[in-house]
């Protein structure tokens, strides 16, 4: 090797550096698995592809092709056909993380798929975001350290798509979302996919954090800062087209929920820009507020917080952005208290939770309400749950089509 | 299917050279998510061969051979999927930050100039230590035009101005 030669491997050396993670072989062993079974998968596909072209053309020679375009996604009653299900999550720091997530069938309850960190020796943090209904993406968290002083080595978002088989066909890491050194919580993607939204902390501890925009086409991200430290902009959620990012916030004085807005959300800035959109009334635990694609009403879960009161309520309501008036009372259901641990009449009280979830077109939502003892899990038809797998659930699990 | 003994073999061999692979791969992508991604991606195609690969003299040359053309298949896509930001990582790193900042960034630099296959060749008979047939035979290329392709690349690298003159220096 020349002195050139030798020079030059030494910058190449000092350049490359060391690396920041590992490749693990369990990780390279899960991709190869994941692999064959999609190479299987579509190989199967493919000869079914050809099945159907014979039987097409010979339905097409007979006059038998309405020509109606399938809709592979939604079962007969128009639901979606498939739901992503978290188990409960295990509290690290501020964020909550998950090793595995699972694909089941609407109708069956059966599982269909299993989703995991393509990372090596990630997890996944916070709640699975859904984008059109066959598009998701996760957060997959890399921490280190243990019990109090969990330590953030990086994040990063992927993005995953069901097929018609209920089966997940690959993993992407979405542009922009690398994100070393941070921590993820509440993602929200936009209906078409092309911008996600979530809660970026330095730190699993103490950290106030931003909320990120990420324009998933482009890598551009904006990073917008909250208006008081301590009062947060709770439930995220984006646009159809990612434009707008919505949030919801408790006032405290009159006791007032405000769902507010800000516009281009790919600016970034401070969230004190943001446009009320609508004020809800109510002392309760708002856990859920989306607006309609139209923007026209506003979908609200509550669970009931009032001091003396022997058992819970919840309620999912649709209001009218226009008036600010309830309209529509979707779902309402009692939680008994009976069977909390710790719970006495006359005390706040506590663990009834809802956590409630809709489908792309805002017509279908998924209910998971009650207390720590048993929650109901199930999907809302004309008032009444329609049950899901497990119909009961324990506290934590989070669904969404 | 393979057997538990192979499993093992490429386990260690995973375990023992996978940092040197994501360095050659960082030198080939300059972004540390790529250049896990696709040492990955070499690994995961090189495993179902493992048996015929291992009987090799050297099962490292191939794999590095199925990274290298790996990423020249990317790198010949129009649209590469996913961009990587640049993001510096916020956390404090070890030994003289500025003098291996100015370096990385020469080097990225520099070696983005080059065309994908003076890369990797400069790379892989550089940084790898490979030798000319190896090269050769690995991006299936004749020994003279390993040679010929080396030394337009150290030229061109000659003709930038701030990694000319890093090479220049006696020492960092």
């Amino acid at each position: 090797m020349s002195g050139t030669d030798t020079r030059l491997r030494e910058l190449l050396e000092i350049a490359a550096g060391e690396p920041p993670s590992t490749v693990s072989v369990a990780a390279v062993r899960r991709l190869a698995r994941r692999r064959r079974t999609l190479r299987t998968t579509i190989a199967a596909a493919s000869a079914a592809v050809a099945c159907a072209a014979v039987s097409i053309a010979a339905a097409g020679a007979s006059g038998l092709v309405s020509g109606r375009p399938s809709t592979p996604r939604l079962s007969a009653a128009g639901v979606p056909q498939f739901y992503v299900q978290q188990g409960p999550p295990a509290a690290n720091g501020f964020v909550s993380v998950s090793r595995r997530a699972v694909v089941r069938d609407t109708a069956t309850g059966a599982v269909t798929a299993t989703v995991s960190c393509p990372w090596a020796g990630a997890a996944i943090s916070g709640d699975i975001a859904a984008a059109d209904g066959e598009t998701f993406f996760m957060a997959c968290l890399q921490s280190g350290g243990s019990g109090r002083h969990p330590t953030v080595i990086g994040s990063r978002i992927y993005r995953f798509r069901i097929t018609g088989a209920g089966t997940v066909d690959s993993y992407s890491l979405v542009a922009g979302a690398v994100l070393p050194g941070r921590a993820v919580e509440g993602l929200a993607a936009a209906a078409d996919g092309s911008a996600i939204a979530m809660w970026s902390f330095h730190s699993l501890l103490f950290d106030s954090g931003t909320v990120l925009v990420v324009n998933t086409r482009t890598g551009a991200r904006a990073s917008w800062r909250p208006t008081t430290p301590g009062i947060s902009a709770q439930d995220l959620s984006l646009s159809p087209t990612g434009r707008e990012l919505r949030f919801l916030i408790f006032t405290g004085h009159p006791q007032t929920w405000v769902l507010a807005q800000v516009t281009q959300a790919n600016r970034g800035g401070s969230l004190g820009r943001a446009r009320v959109l609508v004020h809800v009334p109510a002392s309760q635990l708002i856990s859920y507020a989306r607006l309609s694609p139209d923007g026209s009403l506003l979908t609200v879960g509550w669970a009931s917080a009032q001091p003396r009161a022997a058992n819970g309520e919840v309620s999912i309501e649709q209001i009218s952005v226009r008036t600010g008036k309830v309209i529509r009372v979707l779902f309402r259901a009692a939680v008994p208290a009976s069977g909390i641990a710790g719970y006495r009449k006359g005390s706040e009280p506590v663990g009834f939770g809802d956590r409630v979830s809709s489908d792309p077109s805002g017509r279908y939502f998924i209910v998971i309400y009650g207390n720590p003892t048993g929650m109901h899990n199930g999907w809302l038809r004309r008032g009444r749950l329609v049950p899901l797998t497990p119909a009961v659930a324990p506290a934590g699990l989070y669904e969404t089509w | 299917m393979i057997k538990d003994a192979e499993a093992e073999g490429f386990a260690e061999f995973v375990a023992s050279r996978e940092r040197a692979l994501q360095r050659t791969a960082w030198l080939l992508t300059g972004d540390w998510a790529l250049a896990q991604d696709l040492v990955q991606t070499a690994l995961v195609r090189s495993w179902p061969r493992w048996e015929r690969i291992r009987q090799r003299d050297s099962p490292e040359i191939y794999v590095r051979k199925v990274m290298v053309n790996t990423w020249l298949t990317w790198t010949r896509r129009k649209w590469r999927g996913e961009q990587a930001c640049a993001d510096v990582p916020d956390d404090a790193a070890p030994g003289d930050l500025a003098t291996e900042t100015a370096v990385r960034v020469a080097v990225r630099e520099a070696l983005a100039t080059l065309t994908q296959r003076q890369r990797a060749v400069l790379v892989m008979r550089v940084f790898d230590d490979m030798s000319e047939a190896d090269v050769g035979q690995a991006l299936n290329i004749a020994v003279g035009t390993v040679k010929s392709t080396a030394a337009h690349a150290l030229a061109k690298l000659r003709q930038d101005p701030l990694l000319a003159g890093l090479m220049d220096k006696e020492s960092l």
